[in-house]
């Protein structure tokens, strides 16, 4: 059944129109990856050298076995925003023979075999070779690599329930951050003892090689929990129930109505934004972003980081929103071409939107400007950077991906999450302004270079015309394209 | 008037599209009839430059459908739910699209007051977003969402199908009020509906015309014989 399960799976994904138009993406994610686990597999290796370096007078495994604890719930944090988890397509399987719970336990299961899951491995397996095995019994070892494999799954389990849960209750990771930082920051003033604690539960482990059945047991009930999550809400009507809300007339700004047509389509993207529960937990999300400046105070960050940190705080909303920029009408792509619609009407109303965005998030951060050195400056750069340059390129990217979604559903049992890719493009617009900045800085001009990036950014906004008219032009050439893609999954 | 000239349209060498040549006078009522994948469809999609033809051009008033969007003041559609803005409720629908043709709400409100009686109280006023209704009501909204704007040229793509008899019988002769103003395209299974509301019945069958009639009291048995395989 799982079999079967697999290869319908495996065609949806490699006959999915969206596979060939994001293929450059992927091998620029393959590369990222690889790099990644490259790292970590020489860090796993040299993970004995580097802890006799920072602990020169302690044992190791003592020490390895304190981080091990820190490691995972990082972990767990990381996953959230960067793995991707697997799901089916329920529907069709709902009325054959295939029992609801094979179903649930195959979507469980395919999210093991997992990038995520690997990296941990490379990063503990060679120590656990090296140092482990030549210490301790074999019952001990197995004991620990046990462990170890529970902490993996259980991290891989419980993020995964944490993004679907977040769909239902996006404030729920927000409280689930906020206890892993009170934890963190209870534990640095030595209030609890994160470290010691763990020490001690891998100590007794070593010990009483038995007790790693302990942590299995908790890997199990972390699979037994996600699988009742879904148990309960394979229903269609169960999910319906949580992505239906009710109607709301609020959602009309009266002051767009003075821009005419243009006001009219910004004021119908708002609806949508704030109708469909996709863009909804978009929205959320980068409200979350706006306090993303509080890891910068007091951290001795140089200016780099800095407008690094500004372009993502004044440009989150823009940027999460316009990784599907047409992708949101793609359950409605058709009215939009035959309607006394202009393509420039479009994109002309996403680039007021959007710049609006950007300008909103510039104001709600800027009293970042009290407690951040030179904040003012390099956020009100970053500001016109992202007007000015940033939405311009989210607009072109946009042409090229044809992804269909349904954006009244949550991510619950949707394929269309969050991911490392989504990030990916992130990468050219954060180092583009650095670019600028940098050969300023280094012939002592660092004023001036910010000048530069913040001007290029003005220089943007003025030739919008020009601009936004050769994007429309680009745009008229995929039309058909896009639209097709939206037509046919 | 609309012309399709030698138009040709293929999916990797697979031809599904081939008219040579047809012309829509204006004011004529013109029935699209086929059956699944005969490409009647296919045809609506190029007239609205939703697909681009692989050859030949579509001339809306003399002018190319694919190189000016000036058709689009003019000609209201329905093909199928990607014509409803999913995310609206109808009355926000009607609005929404009353204001692309300059219209105020209480034109749009004077403009609905005649398909009261055609929505059946189910829709206007109903608190409900436009993709939580039934498909036959989600069809009405699109129906009179295309008459909007007070287009010259009407395109709908099997508007009979998913309504209950009742409003069957009221589209039919809605569409027979409209008749005389304006150019009407409608594509249809159903032979018995497109032959009481259209003069003119072109049949297509593997992307090519083989039938093209005006129609009268023969059509029907013509067409059924034709069909009855």
């Amino acid at each position: 059944m799982f079999a079967r399960l697999f290869i319908n799976e495996w065609k949806e994904t490699i006959r999915s129109p969206y596979l060939s138009t994001s293929l450059i993406q992927k091998i620029g994610l393959g590369i990222l990856a690889l790099y990644l686990l490259l790292n970590f597999l020489a860090a796993g290796i040299y993970l004995d050298k580097i802890l006799l370096e920072v602990f020169p007078s302690a044992d190791v495994i003592v020490k390895l076995n304190g981080f091990l604890l820190y490691y995972f719930l990082f972990d767990i944090v990381m996953r959230f925003f960067m793995q991707s988890f697997p799901v089916v397509s329920i529907k069709p399987y709902l009325t054959l023979p295939i029992k609801r719970s094979s179903i649930i336990h195959f979507l469980i299961l395919k999210s093991v075999p997992s990038f995520f899951n690997l990296l941990p491995l490379l990063l503990f397996v060679p120590f656990f070779v090296k140092v482990i095995i030549p210490t301790y019994s074999i019952g001990a070892s197995i004991a620990w690599f046990v462990t170890l494999l529970s902490l993996i799954l259980m991290s891989n389990f419980i993020s995964f329930y944490l993004k679907k849960a977040f769909d239902l209750k996006p404030l729920f990771i927000f409280v689930f951050i906020a206890l892993i930082s009170g934890l963190f920051y209870l534990d640095s003033y030595g209030y609890v003892g994160l470290a010691k604690g763990m020490e001690n539960v891998m100590g007794a482990i070593f010990s009483y090689p038995l007790l790693a059945l302990i942590p299995f047991g908790l890997a199990i009930v972390s699979y037994m929990m996600l699988y009742r999550f879904f148990r309960a809400r394979i229903y269609l009507d169960a999910l319906a129930k949580e992505t239906a809300n009710e109607v709301d007339s609020t959602t009309n700004l009266a002051i767009f109505n003075r821009f005419g047509k243009i006001g009219e389509m910004m004021n119908l993207e708002m609806k949508m934004i704030w109708r469909n529960a996709r863009s909804r937990t978009f929205l959320y999300l980068s409200i979350g972003f706006l306090l993303y400046p509080f890891l910068i105070i007091n951290s001795g960050y140089g200016i780099g980081m800095k407008i690094m940190f500004a372009i993502l705080t004044t440009g989150m909303f823009a940027f999460n929103y316009a990784q599907l920029l047409l992708s949101w009408h793609s359950t409605h792509f058709d009215y939009i071409l035959t309607r006394n619609i202009k393509a420039a009407d479009l994109f002309k109303s996403k680039y007021y939107l959007m710049s609006l965005s950007v300008l909103i998030s510039y104001i709600l951060t800027l009293p970042f400007c009290f407690i951040i050195d030179d904040w003012f400056m390099i956020s009100t750069m970053s500001m016109l950077f992202n007007i000015g340059v940033s939405i311009y390129m989210y607009i072109y990217i946009a042409n090229y991906n044809s992804k269909k979604i349904d954006p009244s559903k949550g991510n619950t049992f949707n394929f269309e999450g969050f991911g490392a890719a989504h990030y990916f493009i992130m990468i050219p617009i954060i180092l583009a302004p650095i670019l600028i900045y940098l050969p300023f800085s280094v012939f002592g001009y660092a004023n001036l270079g910010m000048a530069a990036f913040g001007f290029v950014g003005i220089f943007g906004f003025l030739f919008r015309r020009q601009i936004l008219g050769t994007l429309i032009e680009h745009f008229e050439e995929r039309k058909h394209t896009i639209s097709s893609a939206f037509r046919n999954q | 008037m609309i012309e399709l000239k030698n138009i040709k349209k293929a999916y990797e060498g697979n031809v599904v599209l081939d008219i040579p040549s047809l012309v829509i006078p204006d004011g004529e009522n013109f029935g699209l009839v086929g059956n699944n994948g005969a490409g009647k469809t296919t045809m609506f999609s190029l007239l609205l430059d939703l697909i681009s033809a692989s050859k030949g051009q579509v001339l809306s008033k003399g002018i190319n459908v694919a190189k000016s969007e000036d058709w689009k003041t003019y000609t209201g559609s329905f093909l199928d739910e990607g014509f409803l803005l999913d995310f609206l409720t109808p009355g926000e629908f009607f609005t929404f699209t009353g204001k692309l043709y300059g219209m105020n709400q209480s034109d749009v409100d004077e403009f609905l007051l005649p398909y009261h009686e055609f929505f059946n109280d189910e829709i206007l006023g109903n608190k409900k977003y436009i993709r939580d209704l039934s498909k036959g009501n989600q069809k009405k909204v699109g129906i009179i969402g295309a008459l909007l704007g007070k287009p010259d040229i009407l395109v709908l793509d099997e508007p009979f199908a998913n309504l209950d008899p009742t409003s069957q019988i009221r589209l039919k002769n809605l569409i027979n009020q409209l008749k005389d103003e304006k150019t009407i395209l409608i594509s249809s299974h159903d032979l018995n509906h497109v032959t009481e509301v259209c003069n003119r019945i072109v049949v297509v069958e593997k992307g090519m015309i083989v039938k093209d009639i005006e129609t009268s009291e023969a059509t029907l048995k013509e067409l059924e014989e034709y069909f009855a395989v």
